[in-house]
């Protein structure tokens, strides 16, 4: 039921996103059957409720983190969701009239469904971390909100400064949470972050000594929300929103969200001295600074949205004077009512600021004046919740007023004078709070008007946009004029806090000090006045003060030349648009990764010589190397460097004969021999474009750092050949991978255990053992040939498209003049031989292929010297003669391969085994003898065909590749 | 054995890094072939050197009794063999797709070098 209650929205919001192409009218319609569904809930709920235990709803999900959907309905929280889901219904009804059809009202109400729904979760919400998920949720919203007009560059930045603001704050709380939890598993409770165990628990948390650092951060996080002074800023920027944005988020729902943290973490922090420093102290300076900052606010929406962070500061103080205080927990009953009437007038006067708006076209109050003629209803209504935002007798704003200022007066704060200059700010910021009132009421709709062509067009609003403040406003008044009707459903709900108190819950409970009440009500009352009389000067003064530099635009050059320079600084620096750059940073990465490593462990290298003849081979092969390397380098010609580097791939393929690995110096001599007939056609394109004649000099930087990289490598090769870990003991009951595929290629080393049937271990290991990387391997080799496939495709096709005729070039040009002319030179003698070599080739790389198993040979070796049977057709132009239909041909071939590939693979799952395992037998066969066939072989012949076709594929399409 | 291997090694990681740190792109090609051969030195010399070691074709190994813990001393190390001729074929794909690249780049982009070449695709 409860879990129905906060899904309703969401549920709705993911409805009214589907339904394009409906009306502004229909989407409102639709919000409004929503929410009046989930009234009718919460109704039902409020119904069945005990009044004192809470309606409890629990979904364990991880229980020993902490981690579940718990649901946690008590007074305060019925108290919210009341609240929340009322205004918004009124505000939904507005919207329907104050949206216009082409301001995407699908987007917007369905936005606006979301943040009732995410609201609802935070109010709920019964354990601290589901709570945050809400919280952001509805910064996240608020942020879709307030950028709703998406072309207003200002709307744009108040949305960045609004969830840049609460996300920092949203983190800050984060952290907190996670130090609360830290001190939960400290002292070994169970479900610690829930809100009734913290309450419970909340002697122990207190004295526990990152007490302080938790409240600290949770704090930032509510503040920030609740857009308290040093974080007020972001709000008025948030007044772009369309607004009833602004009346639902920005004023009675989203900001009370802070609020509603403090109230809740009241219980367990109200004893600590920080807390009053804190709350009290930031709340009343924020009281202060709002009202101040309101007065000299043109915009009468940044007048609001300044008194906004002003009562939202009187709110938060208000909890702050809850400390330790004699009239404490009697005060706090009453929260609720303080927040209600906030919400009341101030949702109600936005909602007449957009009023104004809407039929005036503009809020700019110097251009106002006198409109009480054209608009009575609004001025009438406006003046009266005004009368309710300064605390007028009879209205609601009076009660409200009345128990702030009791309970600043019964505070009773151990340090010193604090507790009076508390209450001083409280009654300046109500003299303000009258003077921007008076402006806001008096110099919009009293007075002449200032601007005529405005007055001339301004009429009064639609009773549409008109019925929801007016209701709200009636509610103020008569709050105010009869208190148990607003006291006493508020009093029920209360009940249930959880501070037990002796002394019965009345606001009549006050009355005792009302002297001294009405001497400051007077107070403010005649000075609020005067303040507005000496506005000018006060504003003056308040430039004077602030020089210019607001607390926005540092926070903006912060965001933009700080952070934001700093972000494009890293990113310049990490991923600068020069290839050259990047690549330095990543190089030099690499040899710092590798020297930390160096550095971290003792240095271990043993002199590892045996002096044999063939280790001398190798020192012999090392100045080889050297003295190719540095042609590779810096070599002027660029066939002289692809020669070097293919002398190099001739060495380290005799480098593989060195440590006795026969399938490696045959794949490496055939792979270098492909490749560098590439290299060739490449330096062929590259002639005609003139890149190799460029002749650079050399670069000490480049150099430096490359000796870096080649060192830490260097290093990292000899330690790895000579470390400790590899003579270390292994344990009799243990092997290494190495031994037991020695072991197993042929037959089991013991009874039942898997073995590959073949005497060439690598191979045994390649298409058996480790199949499934092979299998990963030869994919994408098929990627990269179809990856070769479509550039070269994409360079004939637009030529065919443009402006090349194909006939008129195609035939003059044979795609084999980068061959050398040795080649070409004797065309038929060659032309003679090449198809015989051809077959001979293809016949050897099946022979390859069949002893693969048991000796050099397998599916890789023979797919690349298959492709060496295609090199002599390709030097005659056998790919021009043989065209596309042959390409087509060879990338079937790598589909069959894959496909044999993985058909044997997946034989084995009917017979109940893993993926790729193999299964071999021996068969006698006529005249041959006793031979052995394996699955494995079948999914070698696929790698076969696999690399056979890929290789072929790569080498015909480049050699057609006739642009380049 | 191992010092010798550490020597190529060097070199070839040195020549490698030094060509890619190059605006040519041709330079670049190069580079990278250099430092997959380096990287496939690096990889074999891991497996270890032993001159008396024999080739991983246990056609002389037993049928199941007397085989002991030896075989791993008595043949080279197949396992850093298999996880090379693995990258070896790859580097293959790798390279030529490379080489097909550079070369279409060449005649698309016909810079002198790719310096300017955008992480937010102002030049293409």
């Amino acid at each position: 039921m409860i879990l129905l209650l906060f899904f309703l929205p969401f549920f709705g919001a993911g409805l009214l996103a589907c339904h394009a192409n409906r009306t502004s009218i229909f989407h409102a319609r639709a919000g409004q059957a929503v929410l009046a569904l989930s009234l009718a809930l919460l109704a039902y709920l409020t119904w069945v409720w005990d009044g004192s235990n809470p309606i409890v709803f629990e979904a364990r999900w991880a229980p020993q983190l902490g981690l579940s959907l718990s649901l946690y309905l008590d007074g305060p929280a019925l108290f919210y969701c009341w609240l929340i889901l009322s205004i918004a219904l009124l505000v939904f009804q507005y919207s329907e009239h104050y949206m216009r059809k082409d301001d995407s009202p699908r987007r917007f109400f369905a936005t606006l469904l979301a943040f009732v729904g995410s609201m609802l979760g935070l109010v709920v919400s019964g354990n601290l971390i589901l709570m945050f998920v809400f919280w952001e949720l509805t910064s996240l919203t608020s942020f879709l909100l307030i950028g709703h007009w998406s072309d207003k560059a200002e709307a744009v930045k108040g949305a960045q400064r609004a969830i840049l603001v609460t996300g920092l704050g949203g983190l800050s709380l984060m952290a907190g949470i996670a130090v609360l939890a830290n001190i939960g598993s400290e002292l070994g409770v169970e479900s610690f972050l829930e809100w009734d165990t913290l309450w419970r628990e909340s002697p122990r948390i207190l004295n526990h000594p990152d007490a302080p650092i938790v409240l600290v951060l949770m704090l930032i996080g509510a503040f920030t929300k609740s857009a308290q002074f040093p974080f007020h800023f972001w709000l008025p920027g948030a007044m772009q929103a369309p607004t009833p944005v602004s009346a639902l988020l920005h004023s009675a729902t989203m900001v009370k969200a802070g609020v509603y943290l403090i109230g809740r973490l009241y219980p367990i922090f109200n004893e600590s001295l920080l807390w009053l420093v804190l709350v009290g102290g930031i709340g009343a300076v924020t009281m202060l600074v709002g009202a101040a900052l309101a007065i000299s606010s043109r915009d009468l929406k940044q007048l609001l949205a300044y008194s906004t962070v002003s009562q939202l500061g009187l709110l938060v103080a208000y909890y702050g004077f809850g400390y330790q205080g004699l009239a404490g927990d009697l005060l706090l009953r009453l929260d609720l009512l303080l927040i209600a009437s906030h919400a009341l007038f101030k949702c109600s006067l936005f909602m007449l600021c957009g009023v104004i708006d809407h039929e005036t076209g503009t809020r700019d109050r110097t251009r106002l004046g006198g409109l009480w003629r054209k608009m009575p209803v609004t001025a009438a209504l406006s003046i009266l919740a005004c009368l309710s935002m300064v605390g007028a007798p009879f209205t609601l704003g009076f009660v409200a007023k009345k128990l702030f200022l009791e309970a600043a007066y019964h505070l009773n704060s151990p340090l010193f004078y604090l507790e009076e200059a508390l209450f001083a700010l409280a009654i300046f910021a109500s003299a303000f709070t009258v003077c921007y009132s008076m402006q806001f009421a008096g110099l919009t709709f009293l007075g002449k008007p200032r601007d005529g062509e405005i007055h001339r067009r301004a009429h009064e609003g639609p009773p549409g946009m008109l019925f929801a403040p007016t209701l709200l406003i009636l509610l103020c008044v008569a709050g105010g004029l009869y208190v148990p009707l607003i006291e006493e459903p508020l009093g029920l709900l209360v009940q249930s806090e959880v501070i037990e108190s002796e002394v019965p819950y009345s606001i009549a409970f006050f009355k005792h000090i009302d002297l001294l009440f009405w001497f400051s009500l007077a107070l403010f009352f005649v000075g609020g006045p005067l303040l507005f009389l000496l506005t000018p000067t006060l504003t003056k003064w308040r430039d004077r003060l602030t020089r210019g530099g607001s607390l926005t635009a540092t926070w903006d050059w912060l965001l933009q030349d700080g952070i934001q320079g700093l972000a494009s600084n890293v990113s310049e620096f990490f991923q600068s648009p020069s290839r050259v750059k990047n690549t330095g940073v990543v190089l030099g990465l690499l040899a710092l990764g590798i020297g930390y490593a160096f550095l971290e462990r003792p240095w271990n290298l043993s002199w590892a010589w045996s002096g044999s003849p063939m280790e001398w081979l190798a020192v012999a092969m090392a100045p080889m190397v050297l003295v190719l390397t540095l042609m590779v380098v810096a070599a002027r010609n660029a066939l002289q460097r692809v020669l070097a580097l293919g002398f190099i791939g001739l060495i380290v393929g005799g480098w593989f004969v060195l440590y006795k690995a026969a399938d490696l110096a045959i794949t490496q001599v055939l792979v270098e021999l492909v490749l560098i007939l590439m290299f060739l056609k490449l330096i062929a394109t590259l002639r005609k474009s003139g890149e190799v004649r460029e002749r650079r000099p050399l670069s000490l930087h480049a150099l430096a750092l490359s000796l870096c990289v080649g060192i830490s490598v260097g290093l990292l090769s000899y330690t790895s050949a000579t470390s400790e870990i590899r003579d270390r003991p292994i344990p009799p009951d243990r092997t290494t991978p190495s031994a037991f595929y020695l072991e197993n290629a042929k037959y089991p080393s013991t009874e039942g255990e898997h073995s590959g049937g073949g005497y060439n271990v690598v191979n045994v290991i390649l298409v058996d053992f480790r199949a499934m990387d092979t299998f990963g391997e030869i994919v994408v080799l098929v990627v990269a040939a179809l990856g070769v496939v479509i550039l070269v495709r994409s360079g004939t096709s637009r030529k065919n498209s443009s402006y090349q005729p194909h006939s008129s070039y195609g035939p003059t040009k044979t795609p084999v003049d980068w061959v050398p002319p040795l080649l070409t030179g004797g065309p038929s003698t060659f032309h003679r031989v090449a198809p015989i070599v051809s077959i001979l080739t293809l016949a050897f790389a099946g022979v390859l292929f069949f002893v693969g198993h048991n000796q050099p040979g397998g599916g890789f070796i023979a797919g690349l010297t298959g492709c060496i049977a295609a090199v002599p057709l390709v030097l005659m132009g056998g790919a021009k003669l043989s065209g596309e239909s042959m390409l087509d041909n060879l990338q079937r071939i790598m589909a069959v391969g894959l496909i044999v590939a993985l058909s044997t693979g997946l034989m084995a799952i009917p017979y109940g085994f893993p993926f790729l395992r193999s299964a071999h037998g021996y068969y006698t066969l006529p005249f041959v003898g006793e031979i052995e066939l394996a699955s494995a072989m079948l999914f070698d012949f696929g790698v076969f065909l696999t690399v056979l076709g890929v290789a072929s594929t790569i080498l015909h399409a480049y050699a057609r590749d006739t642009e380049g | 054995m191992a010092i010798v291997s550490a020597a190529l090694v060097t070199i070839l990681f040195t020549g490698g890094s030094y060509l890619l740190l190059s605006r040519s792109r041709f330079d670049l090609v190069l580079g990278i072939a250099l430092l997959s051969a380096g990287t496939n030195i690096l990889l074999i010399s891991m497996g270890g050197w032993d001159p008396s070691s024999l080739p991983a074709f246990v056609t002389d190994l037993g049928q199941a009794e007397d085989r002991g813990r030896e075989v791993a001393e008595t043949y080279a190390d197949p396992l850093p063999q298999a996880l090379i001729l693995t990258a070896l074929v790859i580097g293959f794909g790798f390279l030529s797709f490379l080489i097909v690249l550079v070369s279409r780049s060449e005649v698309d982009l016909p810079g002198p070098n790719d310096e300017e070449v955008s992480v937010r695709g102002e030049s293409g």
